[in-house]
C-alpha cells in the first residue's frame, strides 16, 4: 500500500443489502458522496464535587456511515458489481436496498490510486433508515440515510470500524499463495472479517490467514475468521477478543471462481 | 517529495491515443513535418503557466504539506494546412483532438504509467483555436491547442 495523502476521487464504496436480495453493488461511480464516517463515544460525566475541572469516561461508541447522496440512474440489473442503481419499486424505493434491512458497507480509501490490498478501510453493517429523492437543479438524486450498527446484524464486540483492505474488488479463481499486509505490529485482541462477494461460481470457504512472518509458508488460519459463503452476498465474522491476531494478514479461498472484496478490522 | 513535471510529462508522452503520436518534453521539435502528423506535443512557448502553491498546513518547509497547482499547454498538429481536401481535414482534426481529450479524461490520474503517482489530477482546462497553428517553426498546421490542469501533493 502506498502512504501520503489522497483525494476522494479513490474512494470505492461497496453497498449490499443483508435481506434479500443479497445483491452487491459498486456505488461509487454514482456517489456525489459520503458520510461522515463516523465514530463516537458517549461522553459520561464522572466529574467530583471538589474537581476544578469536569472528567468524563468514554460510554458505549456510535458507529455511522452517515448519508450517501447517489445519482439516479435506472439501468438494467447488474450483479457483477457494477455502478447500477436501480429505478424506485413500490415498496422499497430502489429494488436492490430494502428500507428497514441492514447493509453491509466497505468503504475502501486509496491513496493516490485505486484501492489496494493494506489500504484503510471503513466497514460495518448499518440500518438503511431511509431514502429521499430530490431534483438537484434538474439531475435526480437519492439520499440514502444510514444509522449506527444494525441491531438485526448486530457486532456488538469492538468500537472500531477501520481496519485493513485485504482484498481489493476483483476476481479470484484459485487459493491464495501470496504474501498479505503489514499490520505494523501483532495486536491481541480478536477482530472483525467483513466479505461481500460480487459473482460466485459455488460455495466458497473464505478466511483470513495470519502470519508472523510475510512468507506464503508461515501463513495460517486465523481462528473465527472464516465465512462459509453461498454464493453473492454480504457477510462478516468475529474473532473472539483476547485472539492473538499476527502482524501480517492475508485472505483466502477455496478454489472457486469469485468476485469479492474482503477487509479485516483489528479488535 | 518534490515536483514532479519531468515525470508527469513522461506519463503523459506514454498514453496511447489512436492516430496520435504524443511527445515528450525532450522530443519538441523545431519544425514539425507533414509525415509526423498527427502530433501532440508540448507547446513550447509557455509550457507551463498559472503555477500556484497552496500551504495546506503549519510546520517547517520541508515537511509541511502543501499543494500545487499548475497549466501545461500543448498543441496540436493533425495536418499541415493546405493538405488534402481541406474541410475535409478539418472535420478529421475535430474528430482527433476529441479522441485526445478522451483519453484524458479516462486517465485523469495518468495510472497508464506507474512510475508516475504523485499527480493527484490532471483534467482538460479548455481546448482553444480550432483551425490553423503554427509549429515552433511557425509552419501552419491544422490543430488546436489544449490546455491542461495538474494538481500534485508537496510533502
Amino acid at each position: 500500500m502506498a502512504t501520503g495523502r489522497t483525494v476522494a476521487k479513490y474512494t470505492r464504496i461497496y453497498a449490499g443489502d443483508m435481506g434479500e436480495p443479497k445483491w452487491q453493488h459498486s456505488l461509487c461511480g454514482l456517489t456525489r458522496s459520503i458520510g461522515p464516517l463516523a465514530v463516537s463515544f458517549d461522553e459520561i460525566d464522572a466529574t467530583g464535587m471538589c474537581d476544578a475541572i469536569k472528567g468524563y469516561l468514554p460510554g458505549q461508541a456510535s458507529i455511522t456511515p452517515g448519508q450517501i447522496n447517489v445519482i439516479m440512474d435506472p439501468a438494467a440489473p447488474d450483479t457483477s458489481g457494477g455502478a447500477t442503481m436501480y429505478p424506485p419499486s413500490e415498496n422499497s424505493g430502489t429494488a436492490a436496498y430494502t428500507i428497514g434491512n441492514p447493509m453491509i458497507l466497505q468503504i475502501p480509501i486509496g491513496i493516490r490510486a485505486a484501492p489496494a490490498a493494506g489500504d484503510p478501510t471503513f466497514a460495518g453493517v448499518f440500518p438503511f433508515l431511509g431514502m429521499t429523492y430530490s431534483d438537484d437543479g434538474g439531475l435526480v438524486t437519492a439520499t440514502f440515510d444510514l444509522g449506527s450498527s444494525a441491531a438485526a446484524q448486530y457486532i456488538p464486540t469492538y468500537a472500531n470500524p477501520w481496519g485493513q483492505l485485504l482484498h481489493a474488488f476483483g476476481a479470484e479463481t484459485a487459493a491464495n499463495s501470496g504474501t498479505g499486509v503489514d499490520g505494523v505490529a501483532a495486536t491481541a485482541n480478536g477482530g472483525i472479517m467483513f466479505l461481500q462477494v460480487f459473482v460466485s461460481a459455488g460455495n466458497t470457504t473464505f478466511k483470513v490467514q495470519h502470519a508472523d512472518a510475510n512468507l506464503d509458508g508461515s501463513f495460517a488460519d486465523l481462528t473465527g475468521a472464516s465465512i462459509a459463503s453461498t454464493g453473492v452476498g454480504g457477510y462478516w465474522a468475529t474473532v473472539a477478543p483476547g485472539t492473538a491476531v499476527k502482524r501480517y494478514l492475508r485472505w483466502q479461498m477455496t478454489a472457486v471462481a469469485n468476485t469479492f472484496v474482503m477487509s479485516f478490522i483489528r479488535g | 517529495m518534490t515536483i514532479q513535471i519531468t515525470d508527469l510529462v513522461d506519463a503523459i508522452s506514454q498514453l496511447e491515443i489512436a492516430g496520435v503520436r504524443v511527445l515528450d518534453m525532450d522530443e519538441i521539435k523545431p519544425e514539425v513535418l507533414a509525415r509526423e502528423c498527427p502530433v501532440l506535443m508540448p507547446e513550447p512557448l509557455n509550457f507551463v503557466s498559472n503555477i500556484i502553491v497552496t500551504r495546506d498546513t503549519s510546520g517547517a518547509a520541508s515537511w509541511a504539506k502543501k499543494t500545487i497547482q499548475y497549466t501545461i499547454n500543448y498543441v496540436f498538429l493533425y495536418a499541415p494546412v493546405g493538405a488534402g481536401r481541406e474541410l475535409q481535414k478539418y472535420g478529421e482534426m475535430v474528430k482527433r483532438a476529441f479522441a485526445v481529450l478522451d483519453v484524458f479524461i479516462s486517465h485523469d490520474d495518468l495510472t497508464v504509467n506507474t512510475t508516475y503517482d504523485e499527480a493527484v489530477d490532471i483534467s482538460p482546462a479548455s481546448v482553444t483555436e480550432f483551425g490553423p497553428v503554427p509549429d515552433p517553426a511557425g509552419n501552419q498546421y491544422l490543430g488546436c491547442r489544449m490546455q491542461f490542469v495538474v494538481t500534485e501533493f508537496i510533502n
